[in-house]
């Protein structure tokens, strides 16, 4: 511990490899967020639109993905519902990334009765799987949108507080805190220039694998008729409507599964291409 | 006890310690509680008084678990002293917090043990240093570069190395830029605790070298703590010998070093290794470990590893006295007669 450096030395991938990984996840990842930007430009039908006579089309040159029970177009309807998925997975990141992190960094630096306090809410909480909790919160909340976000963050807080509190745990006794102490400097200045940015990395790179766990979360509430309301084209939704027609249709439950698939590997790539290079950065 | 008066009594006092205390509860849990056992407390500092005047190098020498780092870090005001007074420039900066302790800080710079933990690793050197000057304003917003590059220059290295990491330095360059970091403050008063203890012997010296050079040059006054007895021969002008958290004597370094007057300066000095095979100096081998700072002996804390321990030394506490002029040790029965 003493003459190493605090940040683990090894690396798992030759750096080539970790550059296609990251450019890879990028691309993915990219492609996701332009799709969900404009779905009016890669959708070729409207996603609520009825056709009694297009019923179960098989996929083709007019539906690639083909229609489902109603005759709506199953690629129209996957595209505007990464708009959906999407915004569930990074903003029911964002919120617990940004709160939980710096009730972490307080709860580490100063202790006392927040940091136990803090800790003991988290004890229960955790005690409960993540999944499990989110539908004990929708259920009492009820369905909707803006539900799965109350239930994300009132969740998703925790696993950075603790992971961010650990590191600081650690950072707070080293000596160049300690320096930045003697400097004279204010406390906001060295929690938020000294301490944030060495114990930051590890909960950015958890966001990036907590942002398909949010998606994969939001989709299941759905799935489960506990989030978003159909007709709204939203991926768990669409897999539930294809549910009963698995052996006859089966595109309709393969391609939104696909797809959520692909932007879940997207997001960890990404996320571990991020890990090494935070890892490296400053080193 | 003794106030300390050296010959050099028109010095300036840049620090004054009166009778500081550190002391720390120790986990007084349930268990404890209902098992009846009393409160414990850790005494790392127990009563120390010390004058520093300016342009001094004192050296504090003791074991492990002394409480030197202790004593540094309450004059740093890392911890609150629970006792007594820290005069430091003749303001008493034993309880002021806030603003007023922010705003004092500069005066009193600290350079650390372990380079390797002693540098933000994601701050390169220029952003760590212009940091320092900026927040204290020590130089006008276009100079900063310049002043910058000063310091480096000064502790042996050169800007190019400013847009470069901590992790990119190996440990005696990375101790230059902690010394260059401690000196951007323009401090009064520098605490080097074990500068060099965490470094390799090869680079040892060159740290050692350039502080000697620094103190000459910018007139520093120094606390250089270190269990190195060479090296604090080497360079400081006065020792202070610390032993469970109590100065036990105090004096010129070379007088010291020729004629210890406490019998624990004395093991000291003779424990130091020798590079002599034959002469192993074994009369002089300390016996025993330290006691615990929780249990302290009665009397004098050295009696029971004192060779020379009578039965005075079990019961009276012995106090800090000027047994030659600027020579104190607290002593029943000191070596050489004099008492």
């Amino acid at each position: 511990m003493k003459k190493t450096s605090n940040h683990p030395q090894k690396r798992r991938l030759p750096l080539w490899m970790t550059r296609v990984t990251f450019v890879a996840g990028g691309l993915i990842v990219l492609l996701m967020i332009i799709v969900s930007l404009f779905p009016a430009v890669f959708a070729p039908y409207d996603p609520l639109e009825v056709a009694p006579a297009a019923r179960f089309i098989a996929p083709c040159v007019e539906h690639p993905f083909g229609t489902d029970f109603y005759g709506r177009d199953i690629l129209s309807r996957v595209v505007y519902g990464a708009r959906i998925d999407l915004l569930i997975g990074v903003l029911g990141t964002a919120i617990p990334l940004v709160v939980g992190s710096i009730l972490g960094l307080l709860a580490g630096y100063y202790g006392g009765l927040l940091d136990s306090l803090l800790m003991r809410v988290n004890d229960v909480m955790m005690a409960f799987p993540f999944t499990i909790l989110v539908i004990i919160i929708m259920t009492i909340l009820g369905q909707g949108m803006q539900n799965i976000f109350i239930a994300l963050w009132l969740v998703g807080w925790m696993s950075y507080a603790r992971l961010v509190r650990s590191e600081v745990l650690v950072m707070k006794n080293a000596e160049f805190v300690q320096s930045a102490v003697v400097a004279g400097f204010t406390n906001a200045r060295i929690l938020f220039r000294h301490v944030l940015p060495n114990v930051i990395s590890s909960a950015v790179v958890f966001a990036a694998s907590d942002i398909v766990m949010c998606m994969i979360t939001g989709a299941s509430m759905s799935f489960l008729g506990l989030g978003i309301q159909p007709p709204s084209p939203e991926w768990g939704a669409i897999l539930n409507e294809g549910r009963g027609y698995i052996s006859t249709a089966w595109w309709i439950t393969f391609f939104p599964g696909l797809t959520m698939a692909l932007t879940g590997v997207g997001f960890s790539l990404l996320g571990d291409g991020l890990s090494d290079f935070l890892r490296t950065k400053g080193r | 006890m003794a106030v300390l008066k050296l010959n050099y009594d028109q010095a300036e006092r840049i620090l004054e310690l009166q009778g500081l205390r550190k002391w720390f509860d120790m986990k007084y849990g349930l268990a404890d509680r209902l098992a009846g056992k009393p409160r414990q407390v850790l005494k790392a500092v127990d009563g120390v008084d010390l004058t520093i005047f300016r342009g001094e190098n004192l050296g504090l020498v003791g074991e492990s678990g002394c409480g030197k780092s202790t004593l540094a870090k309450t004059v740093l005001r890392l911890y609150e002293p629970t006792a007594g007074k820290v005069i430091f420039l003749g303001t008493d900066i034993s309880h002021i917090r806030g603003e007023q302790l922010r705003a004092l800080r500069p005066g009193i710079q600290m350079i650390f043990q372990d380079p390797y933990s002693s540098l933000n690793p994601r701050m390169t050197v220029y952003e760590a240093i212009e940091e320092l000057l900026k927040v204290h304003r020590k130089c006008p917003e276009n100079a900063c570069r310049d002043r910058v590059a000063q310091l480096l220059e000064m502790c042996g290295l050169s800007m190019d190395v400013a847009g470069r990491f901590p992790a990119e330095f190996s440990g005696g360059q990375r101790q230059r830029i902690g010394i260059a970091k401690a000196l951007a403050l323009e401090p009064a008063f520098v605490i080097a605790d074990e500068p060099v203890s965490a470094l390799d012997v090869s680079i040892q010296a060159q740290i050692i070298n350039l502080l000697h050079d620094l103190q000459n040059r910018l007139d520093l006054t120094i606390l250089f703590i270190s269990h190195d007895l060479r090296v604090v021969h080497h360079i400081t002008h006065r020792v202070m010998v610390m032993y469970l958290g109590s100065m036990v004597e105090l004096g010129p370094t070379e007088e010291i070093f020729q004629r210890p007057l406490h019998p624990y300066t004395l093991v000291l000095t003779k424990a130091a290794p020798i590079l002599d095979p034959t002469n192993r100096n074994r009369e002089y081998a300390i016996e025993g470990e330290t006691p615990s700072p929780i249990h302290t002996p009665s009397g004098c804390k050295f009696h029971p590893r004192c060779v020379f321990c009578k039965e005075k030394c079990k019961r009276e506490t012995p106090a800090l006295r000027e047994l030659a002029p600027g020579r104190f040790a607290a002593c029943h029965y000191p070596l050489g007669g004099e008492g």
